[in-house]
């Protein structure tokens, strides 16, 4: 039988089965937005790299990578935006060498790496 | 929120970025119910998809080394997996031109974790 006034307001209407789980995905949030910042401060330094010109190919392979999975998490964990913008990072550094045939150039993606950096130090 | 109960599931999560394997493992067991086991690639994919036969196999397309279709070849032409169903994730735009036998779909990246389940589910055609 249902309670003639619903569920008391302290019971989330989902049960808390769902707030255990929403807690959950919460505390993966926040660990997967440090690691988006360490991401994108990697991202930065292989960058300073590359403009100076001592951006080898695994240095290339780990920029394109880290840039990928940038691309893939953000989204899923709260920063739809950042998973957007990182498709161009990717992209520029997916070139070899870095930047040919993509629209970005280095002043571009440095931008965009500031801009996700901020977004994730919150 | 889609809560999918029913018969427990065995689901083997391939991606070499270890947020995704951890989202994707808390979402599946928790809000499915689902058991989950993770790989980090696709070396790694087969070995445990041989010994623990999974219902399914959510694996990343692009990921160092062997990347997703290198090993979802491998699974095809072995024995022991071949008729293990594969489901795409990729953060890449151009997934969906991907297609195969025993291929049952493509799930975008990034990806809603509090979704997951009901998409695995519904490309599948499990019902739960």
């Amino acid at each position: 039988m249902s309670p003639p006034d619903g569920p008391p307001e302290d019971v989330p209407l989902d049960g808390p089965e769902t707030v255990a789980e929403e807690r959950l995905l919460a505390s993966l949030g926040r660990h997967a937005r440090a690691v988006n910042l360490a991401r994108v401060v990697r991202l930065l330094e292989l960058l300073d790299s590359c403009d100076a010109g001592a951006l080898d190919g695994p240095g290339r392979h780990e920029a394109e990578n880290l840039a990928h999975q940038v691309v893939g998490s953000a989204g899923t964990f709260g920063f739809p935006a950042a998973s957007v913008d990182a498709v161009g990072v990717e992209e520029y550094f997916g070139a070899d060498p870095p930047g040919s045939g993509s629209s970005a150039d280095a002043g571009l993606v440095r931008r965009t790496l500031d801009r996700l950096r901020a977004e994730f130090a919150g | 929120m889609t809560r999918v109960t029913g018969q427990v599931r065995r689901v083997l999560v391939v991606d070499d970025d270890e947020l995704l394997r951890e989202v994707a493992k808390a979402s599946l067991e928790l809000v499915a119910g689902w058991s989950v086991s993770t790989a980090a690639s696709g070396g790694e994919a087969h070995r445990r998809a041989r010994v623990e036969q999974p219902d399914a196999i959510m694996l990343d397309v692009m990921m160092p080394g062997q990347d997703g279709p290198t090993t979802f070849a491998e699974l095809r032409r072995d024995e022991a997996t071949h008729d293990i169903p594969v489901i795409f994730l990729t953060a890449k735009n151009n997934a969906h031109g991907w297609s195969g036998d025993g291929l049952a779909g493509v799930i975008a990246k990034p990806f809603d974790a509090m979704r997951l389940a009901a998409q695995v589910s519904e490309l599948l055609g499990w019902q739960e």
